[in-house]
Parts: C-alpha cells; structure tokens; sequence
C-alpha cells in the first residue's frame, strides 16, 4: 500500500524508495498538497483572466497578423516605389510620344503640360496617325522612285549602247556611258584638227550628231529624215553656220550628248 | 475544477494564443492553485504580487511557447522561480513578513467546507517553509505541480539524481518533524507508545 496516491492534478506518484516507513502523517500532508483547488484559489478569476488577456494582446502574442520585420517592410516599400517610378516614367515616355490611347493621352497631356512639358494632346494624336499615313504613303512613292531608279539604270544600260543621248539620266547613270561621250568627243575633236577650215562644219557636224544634222548644206537640201519637223533648222536667220552645228538639230538628244562632252 | 487535460491541452494553449478568455480561463484555473502553494513557501506573504509577475510573463511569452501540458507547466516554474529569485534579491532576505489581510479576507471566501481544508493545506505549507530551500522546492514541484524529476531537475539546475536525494531528505526530515509534532501534541500518547512498559487496566 503506497501513502502516496497519486495527484488529482495529474502528479506522479513518489518512488516508493522515498516512502518512509509508517509515515502516516507524512501522507496526509502530502495529500494536503495535492488537494485540487480550493475555491479561494481561483477566486478573482475574472480579474485575473482580463489582465492576462491584456498582457497577451500587449505582448501581441495573440495569433493576430504579424507585422513584417522592418528590414521586409523596407524592401516591400523600396520596391513598390521603383516599380511605382518605372511605371511612371514609361507612361510619361508613351504619353510624350503620343502612343498613348486617345482619352490617356488627353489626360497625360495635360498633366504633363502642368509641368512644362509639351505632350501631344489627345487630338494631335489623331493627327500623327493621319501623319503616319502619310510618311507610309510617302514611303510608297520612295518605292515607286526606286522603281525610277531603276529606269535610271536601264537608261545608263541605253548610254552603255553608246547613243550617249539619254541626257539628265545618262549623266546620274553608270560610268561606262561617260566614257563613251568621251570617246566621241575624241573623234570630233580629231575631225575638228584635221579638217581643212571651209566645209569643217558640214564634216564634223554628221558625226557629232549622230548623221541628223545637215548643217553645211545649202537650205532646202535638208532630206525630209524620219525626223521630220523635229529637224528643221531652229535658227532660219543662220542657217548652215559651221559655228553652230548644233543648233541645226536642236534636239533634246544634241544637247544631251554636248552635257556628255562638257562632263 | 480545471477544465485542462493532457489531451485537449494542445487546443486549449492555440485558443489562448487567439486571445479565447475561455481558454486563458481554463489554463489559469489550472496553473494559478499550484503557483499560489508553490509562492506560498518561496515568498510568503508576497505570492500575489509574484503571480501576477508570472502570470505576466507567461501571458508575453505564450506565443512563442511549444509543447504539450507537462511542458507547459515546467516553463511555467521556471520563469516561477526565476521571479522568486528576482524577489528574494530585492528584499535581501526571505519574507517573513505578516500575512497581509488581503489573504485572510482571500480564504474567508472559502466555503464552510473549504476552511477545514484550507487549514489543513496552510499547515501543510508551513511545514514547507521550515525546510531547507532546495528541499522545500524540490518537494513542491514534485508533489504539488506534479513534474518528475527530470524536469524539476531542469528547473532547478540539478541532475535528477539531485533531486531525488533531495526529495528524499526533505521528506525525511517532514516525517521526523510530524513525529515530533504529534509527541508534543500528544505526549501521553507518545509516551505509552515509547514505553516499554505493558499498559495498566
């Protein structure tokens, strides 16, 4: 039979090695310290359960959200600005370049006209979409010219065939068809040396004209060619003047070769 | 009546933590008895004002505490006795003051049933506190909050087998004086039983 019953509380029973013998009198008092509580004990429950309830909130142990360490609050905070900035700035640069929707640009240029800084309103942006169009439609006409360009460079394969009469377009064409206007300047230069002064003209200007000039030729013996009217002399008043030989065509392609020459 | 079991206890301490007043309630009706017979041999006449230290520090601490009720009641003590050290260094000598009347007007709310065990208990108590310190605690961890030895072991600083040889000599020496107690109380009694000599008719 042990003395020691165990505790209403739960408390363990002593070891029997600490029960000293015919202790009865130790039991009971040991069994007076077990005795569950009295009702002095827990008197005042109230008072005492507010003022743990208290220092609990206080000590904010109760399981309410925790604040954030203030190192994580900074962070959140620092990059809740940097964003809030990137996003500001990048409206800012949309709202500066008009590429913003209509009522957004509106606002953003007003807002950024509170500032100083000059923003395409919200019609203007209308605008620059209508001016858009146009630099696509002025892009349309740079392909079309580049289609010219590319006549320009049939026209220096034309000066490359050696007529050397393509005028303006010969001269921004290939190098070959320079060369050829060279080559024939050359030869009426030669033809101009060699040639005795009286009939110089009549000799100089066939070839400098490609056969289509009759200057030196008495009027009236000009042949009816295939040029027609575009031949006739477009000086009356001095016809078959050796000094002008080329006035006796008076074509655009004369005045293209003597370019050609002068080049 | 404590409401605290080993089983619900862990449910019980997570409503605390919410602030539930039921389970604060529950874990003082629980804890409070022990703390005042404990505080009453460690500080006499000043365990109001240490429980409601303790209670204070529990009440700070409950959110970072873990573990199941023995666990519970062993932190409990220990931030118990480090205030009763704290106590002990700022009045520079044991209480041995008068028992404030705040006690006795305490205990005369006691039942007519409770009195006699509220005599019964505070004589129990007072053998205590003529005990030496460490056996008076030892004692009172063990049989009043109920821990083994390994945890008072821990409360105390002192190697289970510390304890129980404490335990043991505390106990020893409470048997010794109830004896004593009972001769004076009763010295015929305690002469017959002594005497060798046969009982006359």
């Amino acid at each position: 039979m042990s003395h020691f019953p165990r505790s209403p509380w739960g408390g363990a029973r002593l070891p029997d090695s600490t029960e000293p013998t015919g202790a009865d009198p130790l039991a009971e008092l040991l069994e007076h310290l077990r005795r569950p509580a009295l009702d002095d004990e827990v008197a005042d429950e109230q008072r005492w359960v507010a003022r743990i309830m208290a220092a609990v909130e206080a000590a904010g142990t109760a399981d309410h959200p925790r604040r954030a360490p203030m190192g994580s609050r900074r962070l959140r905070v620092s990059l809740s600005a940097a964003l809030a900035g990137a996003v500001l700035a990048a409206m800012s640069g949309l709202a500066y370049a008009g590429a913003l929707p209509g009522p957004a640009q509106g606002v953003a240029s007003d807002v950024l006209g509170t500032v100083g800084v000059t923003a395409p309103s919200a019609h203007d942006g209308a605008a620059s979409d209508v001016g858009a169009g146009g630099s696509a439609g002025e892009d349309q006409s740079g392909d079309i010219g580049g289609t010219e360009d590319t006549g320009d460079d049939a026209g220096g394969s034309e000066d490359t065939g050696g007529t050397g009469d393509t005028g303006g377009a010969g001269d921004e064409g290939s190098e070959p068809s320079g060369s050829g206007d060279h080559g024939k300047g050359k030869q009426i230069s030669e033809l101009a040396h060699n040639t005795p002064a009286p009939g110089k003209g009549k000799v100089i200007a066939p070839v400098a004209s490609g056969g289509k000039s009759h200057a030196g030729n008495p009027p009236g013996q000009a042949k009816k060619g295939e040029d027609g009217e575009a031949h006739k002399p477009s000086h009356p008043s001095h016809p078959g003047h050796p000094s002008h030989p080329s006035h006796g065509g008076g074509n655009r392609h004369e005045h293209g070769g003597g370019n050609g020459n002068g080049s | 009546v404590s409401d605290v079991t080993d089983s619900n206890f862990e449910g019980i301490l997570a409503a605390a933590r919410l602030g539930e007043q039921w389970a604060i309630a529950a874990i003082w009706r629980d804890v409070h008895p022990r703390l005042l017979r404990y505080l009453r041999v460690a500080v006499p006449g000043g365990e109001e004002d240490a429980a409601s230290d303790i209670w204070l520090d529990v009440a700070a601490g409950l959110g970072r505490f873990s573990g199941d009720r023995h666990a519970f009641l062993r932190w409990t003590f220990t931030i118990c006795r480090r205030c009763v050290i704290d106590a002990g260094r700022r009045d520079g000598r044991r209480r041995t003051d008068a028992v404030p009347h705040e006690l006795f007007e305490a205990r005369s709310r006691a039942g007519d049933g409770g009195i006699e065990a509220r005599v019964a208990l505070d004589a129990a108590l007072d053998h205590l506190t003529r005990l030496p310190r460490d056996q008076a605690e030892v004692i009172l961890l063990r049989v009043v909050v109920g821990l083994d030895a390994d945890s008072v072991g821990e409360i105390l600083g002192k190697r289970p087998g510390n304890v129980r040889v404490l335990q043991h000599r505390g106990l020893e020496r409470l048997a010794a004086e109830l004896k004593r107690e009972r001769s004076v109380t009763n010295p015929d009694a305690q002469t017959i039983l002594e005497s060798d000599e046969p009982l006359s008719a």
